[in-house]
């Protein structure tokens, strides 16, 4: 590989890892909002079976 | 802040690293890479001081919220950290012929991120959240202290990584240390921003803690 070759690589390195992880984090974010909403719905159902 | 802000610093970096900076003497373009590598490793070591201090808060305060700022900082730390022991690696094979070598500033680094690799280990094996909590802030105090001696390192023993300062400031002068400047301003914006989405993360379990608490109590 030449020099330019490892320069690129170290770039995309970066880039990529940002990347994945910031999706990692908006994913883990909608799952955790669809449990939270989910977990509110029961108590509020709950909450109204119980008067 | 605003993610576009984040997104044209890091653009900025890149530009500044890539076109702005000249080519170095010897290395040639393959120098570059200090540009992206010397930041990876500022922010690595910037989050594993806000580990520190949100450690420190949480065993004064038992504020649920210092302990969430003491774990997502540590999970943006190993992104970080990760990513300047990638660049490093793939500096180190053209320029001193192998990926890796056993020198005190690399081995140190390694040692760090296997620190706070087992401090996200940890957290992930106790259940009970102030336990957990207290015993993550004891290894996130008593790991920090591996920063000072990777930052050191190449001043107290043998090495062959290059210092990036000096005992008289930088070691690169002119558009170099503009260059390096743009990029360690971009990576902090971007170490803040990764640390604040993943903060609204950990709050978010709490939350979902808490309310499975209450559902179970009712």
């Amino acid at each position: 590989m030449g020099n330019l070759t490892f320069m690129f690589a170290a770039y995309a390195v970066v880039w990529v890892v940002v990347l994945v992880y910031s999706f990692s984090i908006a994913a883990r974010h909608r799952s955790l909002e669809r449990e939270i909403e989910m977990l509110k719905a029961v108590l509020a159902e709950r909450q109204r079976v119980d008067g | 802040m605003s993610r576009y802000i984040v997104i044209l610093a890091m653009l900025g970096a890149l530009y500044a690293a890539l076109v702005y900076a000249p080519t170095e003497a010897t290395m040639g373009d393959l120098q570059r890479i200090f540009y992206f590598h010397v930041p990876a490793a500022w922010a690595g070591f910037l989050s594993f001081a806000v580990v520190f201090v949100a450690s420190v808060q949480w065993l004064r305060t038992k504020a649920i919220r210092w302990d969430a700022l003491a774990g997502s900082s540590a999970e943006v730390g190993i992104v970080f950290t990760s990513m300047a022991l990638i660049t490093g690696s793939l500096w180190a094979k053209p320029t001193w012929g192998t990926w890796w070598d056993w020198d005190p500033r690399l081995t140190s680094t390694l040692i760090l991120w296997l620190v706070y690799v087992s401090y996200l280990m940890l957290r992930s094996t106790v259940d009970a959240p102030s336990k957990r909590a207290s015993l993550a802030a004891v290894v996130g105090i008593l790991g920090f202290v591996d920063v000072p001696i990777v930052f050191m390192s190449i001043r107290w023993w043998r090495t062959i990584h290059p210092a990036v300062l000096g005992s008289g400031g930088f070691e690169v002068e002119g558009s170099m240390l503009l260059a390096l400047l743009v990029c360690l301003v971009a990576f902090t914006l971007l170490l803040i921003h990764l640390v604040r989405l993943r903060l609204t993360l950990e709050l978010q379990r709490v939350e979902v803690l808490q309310l499975r608490e209450t559902i179970l109590e009712e």
